[in-house]
Order: structure tokens, then C-alpha cells, then sequence
């Protein structure tokens, strides 16, 4: 079974979820698509005034992949060992950061699986971002069959108006 | 926790007003970075050249530029004086944006097409007017 067909399943049983812009005259070119349990967990409802607002921003930085909006290594960042396919949304504002893990399914086509608060993980090769790590393969096994896209380059993965790094 | 309707109204309205916040946010920093790269490219000038331009070390351009999550209007006003430019303003009212047709083939199994039943028929002119598809609100959270 393709990858495409294994996403229409997953969405159409609502296992996947896609994030839709609040700004509803937008283009859509991009796609970001939520594991149903981290969906649920996002969608909390929330009453504290710093949670609200902060979780209203990620789900504008989520919005903003999805809307074809610039992007670089400051908001999705491939994480190494790159060979793993993870990927990570970085929500950085305000603090407490956000990460939300995931692997491309297709180029354009993102599936975030699980997500942590950044100050819950010690540095790049700590336990806990390996457990992450882990927690993203697992889903994703448990999604799909398929591999996840594999490429070389950033335009590989996101193929408009990205880059790796500022031009300057 | 909100009590009645109108509560929960609040408790929406300040969500999606954090939500434009960052919205806005990632924008600009969209907008000012695609100008600072152009000037730079056709200028030929680096990091360390704009840095130099607006009294600042190499160090606070290469944080600036990184992401806006510590952007402040004063941040928007240096990095656009470095390559001598400014912003020009224009408030568009969400009711009068136009919708977009761009869309990923996989963002649309949530959207139906309209369906037959909305046609309206205009008497006047007896001419049949298909309304653009409504989009559905969009909603997360």
C-alpha cells in the first residue's frame, strides 16, 4: 500500500488529524497532519491565561508550516542521527518551549506524532530526547507500513519557501 | 473554569488572539528576512556588513535573524534600516481577504465541496449562481 493511501485511510478513520489555519482565506499548500492522541492532548481545553496563549502559538507555528509560510532550521529541524527520519517543530515562544516530533511522509507532507516541553529534556544526545526519538518511531510504526520519505537536502523534504539557513 | 457561554467566548477570543499574536509574528519575520536576504544578495553584503551598518555586533544580527521569538518593533525598525528600508502599512479586514484555492491535495477530504442542493437561482435575471465553495471554519483546539 502507498504512503498516500495509508494517509486517506488514516484520515479518513481520524487517526490523523490535519491542523487548519484559524486565517481562513489562506492557501493550504502544505500539509501537517496530528498522531489522534497528540491531537486530543493539544486540544485540552485550557483556562489559565499563560496556557492558553501558549498553546494558541504553537498551533500558529504549526498553521504557519501549513499555510506555506517561511520556514527554516529555527522551526523545523531535522534532528540527528538524521538516518531516523525525525523531525522536530520548534515552538520556542514563549517559554516553556515546545517540540513537536515527527517524520515527513511525503515532501510537504508532515506527521507529528508525539510532542514534549523543551525544559522536560537535558541536552541534544540526553535519555529523554532519545526516548522522544523513540516514542516518534514507534508511532509511526504503528501508522504506517511505509517508510518514512527519506531525502538529502532540506528542499528534499519542505520544497518552497524554505531553507536550511538565512541567506545572509 | 469558564461557567457560561460567555466565558467560553472569552476563553476563545484570547486563544485565537494568541494565535494571531504568533501568526503575525512568523510574518514579519517572514517578510523582513526575504528583504534582508535580497539586499544583502544584491549588495553584497554579509552578516558582519548590516551589523556594521546599524552599530551592533555580528552576534545580535545572527540572533535576530535565527527566529522572532525575541523580535521587538525596535528589532524590525534596525534590521530594515540596515538595508535602508522601512515597512509600508495596510490593514486588510479579515471579511474582505479573498479565499485562496491553493490547497494540499490532502487538506481537502476535510473541506466538502459544495454541494447541489446550494445553488441559488437568481429570478432576476434567471441565472443560476454557484456560490464559492464555503470553506469550513477552520478550527484546532
Amino acid at each position: 500500500m502507498l504512503i498516500r493511501d495509508e494517509i486517506k485511510k488514516h484520515l479518513e478513520a481520524g487517526r490523523l488529524v490535519p491542523v487548519k489555519s484559524r486565517a481562513f482565506w489562506t492557501s493550504e499548500p502544505r500539509c501537517f497532519l496530528l498522531e489522534k492522541e497528540l491531537d486530543t492532548e493539544l486540544r485540552l481545553e485550557r483556562t489559565e491565561p499563560k496556557d492558553i496563549n501558549r498553546w494558541a502559538k504553537l498551533e500558529a507555528d504549526m498553521s504557519h508550516f501549513v499555510e506555506g509560510g517561511y520556514i527554516n532550521w529555527n522551526l523545523m529541524k531535522w534532528l540527528d542521527p538524521q538516518k531516523q527520519e525525525v523531525w522536530e517543530l520548534k515552538s520556542v515562544r514563549p517559554k516553556p518551549s515546545i517540540r513537536v516530533f515527527g517524520r515527513f511522509a511525503e515532501p510537504d507532507v508532515f506527521v507529528g506524532t508525539n510532542y514534549q516541553l523543551r525544559n522536560k529534556m537535558k541536552g541534544k544526545w540526553s535519555q529523554e530526547f532519545w526516548n522522544e526519538i523513540g516514542e516518534c518511531e514507534k508511532i509511526w510504526a504503528d501508522l504506517f507500513k511505509s517508510d518514512p520519505l527519506r531525502g538529502k537536502i532540506y528542499s528534499d523534504y519542505i520544497t518552497k519557501n524554505a531553507d536550511k539557513r538565512v541567506g545572509v | 473554569m469558564p461557567t457560561n457561554e460567555w466565558e467560553f467566548s472569552v476563553v476563545d477570543r484570547r486563544y485565537e488572539a494568541s494565535y494571531f499574536e504568533q501568526r503575525f509574528r512568523n510574518r514579519i519575520y517572514e517578510a523582513v528576512i526575504k528583504a534582508v536576504e535580497q539586499a544583502a544578495r544584491e549588495n553584497k553584503w554579509k552578516r558582519k556588513d548590516l551589523a556594521e551598518r546599524i552599530g551592533k555586533k555580528p552576534s545580535q544580527l545572527t540572533k535576530w535573524l535565527a527566529g522572532p521569538g525575541n523580535w521587538t518593533l525596535d528589532t524590525i525598525s534596525n534590521l530594515l534600516f540596515a538595508i535602508d528600508a522601512e515597512l509600508d502599512f495596510h490593514a486588510s479586514p479579515f471579511a474582505k481577504k479573498s479565499k485562496s484555492n491553493e490547497f494540499h491535495d490532502l487538506n481537502w477530504p476535510v473541506v466538502p465541496p459544495a454541494k447541489e442542493t446550494s445553488k441559488t437561482v437568481d429570478t432576476t435575471g434567471g441565472t443560476v449562481i454557484l456560490p464559492s465553495p464555503q470553506l469550513t471554519p477552520p478550527r484546532f483546539g
